[in-house]
């Protein structure tokens, strides 16, 4: 087996003072699609943010392409999150530019191609996601869902070799959200790109993963493929696959129990 | 006591314990005269009261609070309130409604004044910090930039922001320093005249405008409205998590954001506060030739007489610092943002304050260091 793309050895991550996750420890495959799922505020966001040094461990190592990320200077690092991609929830494209300049930005950037070969590349990549039309409009001037197919074709724009999307189904009609699925896929076919995606959508969790990590309580609380997370004994994936709440006694005791044993 | 509105409370007595019934509606409306009611009721010295609610058909939030918050209060007496009829729907709202800790009051647990002291300082030190590194990656790349590969920020920004920064505010800065020009010659003409001196009105004037108030009055100018646009911006991208993307591309935020306005406003700075330094001295002019009684001719030969190339070249100077504290206090405020829409508002807010403060500091150790 090659190395993996992405590692966490015992890695902690904190938010502010807080600690969100601790002792994560995981490796991502190449060419795998492994799915990131957990409920809301259970820290899937802080995982990927993690993963490409946005948020630095206060704990453990996080290997990057293979790099340790700790022991890179500002430099390096930017050279090493030019070959990632990140999909950011709000799609977190800049407002005053064009779709258009919004994905053309780091391929300028960080390439000699002429400006014709870019708007090439940038009508590609917008007819990828079904955007050609909205190419000179601002971000405020689109929809949620447009916008994040938007901020999509601009990860795409570099080819990265490892695409991490946070929640890039959540928001969109089905027939959309299923269409962005099919296209993950397909570029895991053509491309052999290594995808990681933070989702909580069970259907999309069904239609892409070839494996689920499922965050939970601080920590991960399964590793394994989809097969295996629909037979799992583990509590929480059973009642995540269920869409069943947690369990009632941690959210209190009710008023009548309090009035009846004050 | 009034009755409640779509609710009764009665109370008797059966088999020597006091009961309190409740009858109807028990909701936002009824729930607080109710609660007054019981309160009213709770006995001194008997131990057991018994609540009846039997008869309750809906009980909503606030029905809920107020049937905790008399146990409560029964409790504070020595006083056992038992639940001894219930109905059914009561019931299913009762159980839907949870609390995890103690009810009651939400009281903050509020911070002793030396660890709130210490907590300020270090918070301090930590932003002096975070501003000496914004500082140093600044001007590197302002430095480097130029002959390191790849492009810091979109063709063209260093003008537009040339622009935003510059031109669009020489109305308003021109406006501004003619004013004062005009205010300062009448008052030191007012003063002046008594010793027969008039005409040094101009001097004061000139060298006024040309050392203080026109390198001041641009900077504060500046920070009010550009440096607080520049917050606004950066804060707005950090908000939007555009920063977070910029740098998950591989870009320097501070390479793409700052330094192009790091140029345009040593460009625009100096610029704006000549524009300032002439359209005040003008101003000073003006009222000379009007209310004075000086001709112009005359305060121009005397303005210049007066005014030292040293002058000038201080209060340039001066202001391209002045440029670099408001952006740097701007974009360090942008950058700090965490929240929402109003951190932003909070950001842009902070930095006119901070850069304002600061430019004056500045100015203070400026006039300290040049006339001593």
């Amino acid at each position: 087996m090659s190395d993996p793309v992405l590692q966490m050895e015992n890695v902690s991550l904190n938010y502010g003072s807080e600690p969100v996750l601790t002792g994560i420890n995981l490796a991502i495959q190449p060419g795998e699609l492994t799915v990131i799922a957990g409920t809301s505020g259970c820290g899937k966001s802080t995982l990927l943010r993690g993963a490409i040094g946005l948020l630095r461990p206060s704990k453990g190592i996080i290997r990057l392409l293979g790099r340790d990320i700790a022991n890179l200077d500002e430099e390096e690092l930017a050279e090493l999150r030019r070959r990632v991609g990140l999909l950011f929830q709000g799609g977190a494209l800049i407002n005053s530019m064009t779709i258009a300049e919004n994905v053309a930005l780091p391929v300028r950037q960080f390439s000699r191609l002429p400006d014709s070969v870019v708007d090439s590349l940038v009508r590609m990549k917008l007819a990828q996601v079904g955007l050609e039309d909205a190419m000179q409009k601002t971000p405020p001037e689109l929809s949620g869902g447009m916008r994040k197919r938007a901020a999509l074709a601009r990860t795409l724009a570099m080819d990265p070799e490892l695409l991490l999307c946070d929640e890039p189904s959540a928001g969109l009609d089905p027939v959309t959200a299923a269409a962005l699925d099919r296209l993950l896929l397909d570029l895991r076919a053509a491309m052999n790109m290594t995808l990681v995606v933070v989702t909580h959508e069970l259907g999309s969790i069904d239609a892409i993963a070839d494996r689920v990590i499922m965050v939970a309580g601080g920590g991960l609380a399964f590793d394994g493929s989809l097969e295996q997370a629909h037979r799992t004994e583990t509590q929480v994936v059973k009642d995540f696959f269920a869409r069943k709440p947690a369990k009632a006694e941690t959210r209190g005791r009710s008023i009548l129990e309090r009035l009846l044993k004050p | 006591m009034e009755q409640p509105q779509h609710a009764t409370v009665e109370r008797y007595v059966e088999d020597g314990l006091t009961r309190v019934k409740v009858r109807g509606r028990l909701d936002r409306e009824s729930a607080p005269v109710v609660l007054n009611w019981i309160q009213a009721w709770l006995p001194k010295g008997q131990s057991r009261v018994g609540l009846d609610l039997g008869e309750v058909d809906y009980v909503d939030s606030a029905g809920a609070a107020i049937l905790s918050e008399s146990q409560r209060l029964a409790g504070d007496r020595g006083v056992d309130l038992e639940l001894i009829r219930l109905s059914e729907p009561v019931r299913k709202t009762l159980e839907l409604f949870r609390v995890q800790g103690e009810l009651g009051r939400i009281v903050e647990q509020p911070t002793a004044m030396i660890e709130a002291l210490g907590d300020k300082a270090y918070s301090g030190l930590h932003q002096v910090r975070r501003m000496i590194f914004l500082l140093a990656d600044t001007f590197y790349w302002a430095v480097v930039g130029p002959f390191v590969g790849g492009r810091g920020a979109p063709r063209g920004e260093v003008a537009r922001q040339s622009m935003l920064l510059g031109s669009r505010a020489f109305g308003i800065v021109a406006l501004l320093s003619s004013l004062i020009g005009l205010t300062l010659a009448l008052l030191s003409a007012h003063q002046l005249r008594q010793f027969g001196a008039n005409i040094y009105a101009a001097n004061l004037v000139a060298v006024a405008m040309v050392r203080e108030m026109g390198p001041l009055v641009t900077a504060v100018i500046v920070a009010g409205r550009s440096g607080s646009a520049i917050a606004a911006e950066i804060a707005t991208m950090r908000v939007t998590e555009e920063v977070d993307a910029l740098e998950s591309m591989g870009f320097s935020p501070i390479r793409f954001l700052v330094v192009p306005k790091l140029y345009a406003v040593t460009i625009t700075q100096p610029l704006l506060t000549f524009t300032g330094i002439a359209c005040g001295i003008m101003g000073g002019m003006v009222i000379a030739q009007t209310a004075l009684g000086i001709p112009a001719p005359a305060f121009i030969h005397q303005a210049i007489e007066a005014v030292r190339l040293k002058d000038v070249f201080s209060g340039l100077l001066k202001s391209v610092v002045f440029g670099w504290i408001i952006l740097m206090v701007a974009a360090h405020c942008g950058l700090q943002t965490r929240g929402g829409a109003e951190a932003v508002g909070n950001s842009t807010t902070r930095s006119v304050v901070l850069s304002i403060f600061s430019v004056i500091i500045t100015d203070c150790i400026f006039s300290l260091a040049f006339y001593l």
